[in-house]
């Protein structure tokens, strides 16, 4: 992963000749670029079929929906997914303790999870998506309303009116 | 071209950060419907519910929860006592929770409760046109009575509303019916058309089955138990069916074009079995449900049905008369002729139950002196051996025409339930 456009496109040359697979330049809304190998940028479903689709690999593609510390992140997760193929016990091993100690430093920040889940979800990678909900559910699992608050940030706002409704409603539960 | 989009969407960041900045959450009503359905999904039941409380714009989120299970076990928790009250109960709690469910892409439905059309219809009705209006892509509605024996329910069994599903595109995926009367129209079907799994258990089929069937274009896998069928013989092409199962459905005949069926049960009397193009099959059990002796019609029928194709395991479970007799007189070392019918074959499980010592006296072993060989067979395991004369003939027999046999296994504890019922 390299950063800044013509530096990007020289290294990403650089690197195709090298290695003999493609660089491809995502970009960020705020214009930042970041250059992944075509294994990694395969991760997302949405760049795998712009890609196969025959669409502009040298020029790049923008993504006007994800900022760069976003897709710092998510580019993070594609890397360790998409140009490591795990074979053996222990590799497989150590890609689960990767996204386990990944989605930890996540969860540490809900607001930024909001994020990656969103990107996850514009970019299709189905894997980091999986892991992100499955975050935000087990932060919601076993816990009362006051709780989930906490966890999330999120301000009570329910009126005694509101309240009322939804006991009515849920008084199986 | 690119960078003119990049310089244009960063008014929609810096909007979007500052969004984010008055909030500081997690802002799970602004993810997309079908993630916010997929957490909720991970969710329990009891628990997706509970966030109604959190806030205003959390509390009817979780009415995208796409798996509604109704059994006695998730409705009938609390200590309700009186047993006259647990069917109003049930009801009232279904309907309670359906009347604030909006969801259109429901995953799973499923109820599971003893109810009588009778009684309950109009209920029933309304979840089942839920059912289709949320777009289920599984149904289960199982109203079998806990008493299954208690044949005076039968006249009381909700009548399943087939129409509902006729109109417009559905996209049952499975469908699971138990204990209901099922009407099929001669013609004017249509819908089912994604249809891939269909599961009838002590349904009364009034029709023609078949009508349906034909109609189910990417039916994979089948199950009729203890049904009634008005139409008892099924005749049949199922392009894409891998599994049948039909058990005693008092079936009277069954005509099968399936080229991809790996799977086949049958629990039956003998009847004419035609399994064509059936070249995949890999399992079959077959249980013929007959005190008379069947093994004339396991030597003929079932191998010119296609049964003789199965490539992994074929068990049949039948009576075989090995009394011997007059006209019949070779008794258990009849059972040898299973070996002449499968040539391959490469392992023998034979589990008898012989109720009575066989009563013939002369040796038959000279009888079948001139068997033929068995090169492939390497396991032989008899249950049910209580060295009868016959089954030690048999034994040897097999020792005899098996010269790369390494097992024989002789087993004196009998593995076969007793006594047919249809």
């Amino acid at each position: 992963m390299a950063s800044g456009s013509g530096a990007a496109a020289a290294a990403a040359d650089a690197e195709e000749k090298e290695s003999g697979s493609r660089m491809i330049t995502l970009t960020s809304n705020e214009g930042k670029a970041f250059v992944v190998t075509e294994a990694s940028a395969r991760q997302s479903a949405t760049i795998r079929s712009m890609v196969d689709d025959g669409g502009c690999v040298d020029k790049g593609f923008p993504l006007p929906n994800v900022d760069s510390k976003t897709l710092a992140r998510v580019i993070q997760y594609s890397d360790e997914h998409g140009n490591k193929e795990p074979h053996t016990v222990d590799e497989r091993a150590a890609l689960a303790k990767f996204d386990r100690d990944f989605i930890a430093e996540l969860d540490a920040d809900k607001a930024f999870l909001y994020d990656v889940t969103m990107a996850a979800n514009y970019l299709h990678i189905q894997g980091l998506l999986a892991l992100t909900t499955q975050c935000v559910a087990d932060t919601i699992k076993g816990k009362t309303p006051e709780e989930i608050r906490t966890a999330f940030g999120i301000e009570y706002d329910l009126t005694a009116q509101d309240e009322k409704e939804i006991k009515e409603e849920d008084t199986h539960a | 071209m690119v960078y003119g989009e990049v310089s244009n969407s960063k008014g929609c960041v810096r909007s979007g950060l500052n969004k984010r900045a008055r909030y500081g959450s997690f802002r799970l009503h602004r993810l997309p419907p079908d993630i916010i359905c997929d957490i909720f999904s991970r969710l329990r039941f009891k628990e997706a519910a509970r966030t109604s409380m959190v806030s205003r714009s959390w509390r009817r989120l979780w009415r995208c929860y796409p798996n509604l299970v109704f059994t006695r076990q998730t409705m009938l928790h609390g200590n309700i006592t009186a047993d006259d009250h647990l069917a109003a109960t049930f009801i009232s709690r279904v309907n309670s929770i359906l009347w604030q469910f909006r969801s259109s892409s429901l995953e799973n439905f499923i109820v599971k409760f003893p109810l009588l059309g009778r009684d309950d219809a109009h209920h029933i009705d309304g979840w089942v046109s839920f059912s289709a209006a949320s777009r289920a892509k599984q149904i289960v509605l199982d109203l079998c009575p806990e008493d299954q024996e208690d044949t005076d329910m039968m006249n009381g069994m909700y009548s399943f509303p087939l129409h509902i599903f006729f109109s417009g595109d559905n996209c049952v995926r499975s469908l699971s019916l138990g204990f209901v009367s099922l009407t099929i129209p001669p013609d004017h079907l249509s819908g089912f058309t994604s249809l891939k799994k269909l599961g009838l258990h002590m349904v009364s089929i009034r029709g023609d089955l078949q009508c349906l069937l034909s109609h189910c274009n990417v039916l994979e896998w089948l199950s009729l138990t203890q049904c009634s069928l008005q139409h008892r013989s099924i005749c049949q092409k199922l392009c894409r069916l891998r599994y049948l199962c039909v058990r005693k459905c008092r079936l009277q005949k069954l005509h099968l074009q399936a080229p991809n069926l790996t799977e086949f049960e049958l629990t039956n009397y003998p009847i004419p079995i035609v399994l064509g193009e059936c070249l995949n099959l890999s399992v079959a059990t077959i249980e013929l449900v007959s005190f008379s002796d069947c093994l004339s019609y396991v030597a003929t029928e079932l191998p010119a049905g296609g049964l003789y194709h199965v490539q992994d395991r074929l068990s049949i479970n039948m009576t075989v008369r090995t009394e011997g007799s007059s006209d019949n007189i070779s008794g258990i070392l009849r059972l040898a002729s299973l070996l002449e019918m499968a040539p391959c074959l490469e392992e023998l499980e034979l589990n008898m139950y012989c109720p009575s010592v066989p009563i013939y006296g002369k040796r038959q072993l000279d009888r079948l002196s001139s068997v033929c060989l068995h090169k492939h067979l390497r396991t032989v395991h008899m249950t049910g051996f209580n060295s009868t004369f016959g089954q030690i003939e048999l034994a040897f027999l097999i020792l005899r025409s098996a010269p790369n046999l390494d097992r024989l296994i002789m087993d004196p504890m009998v593995r076969v339930a007793w006594g047919p019922q249809l």
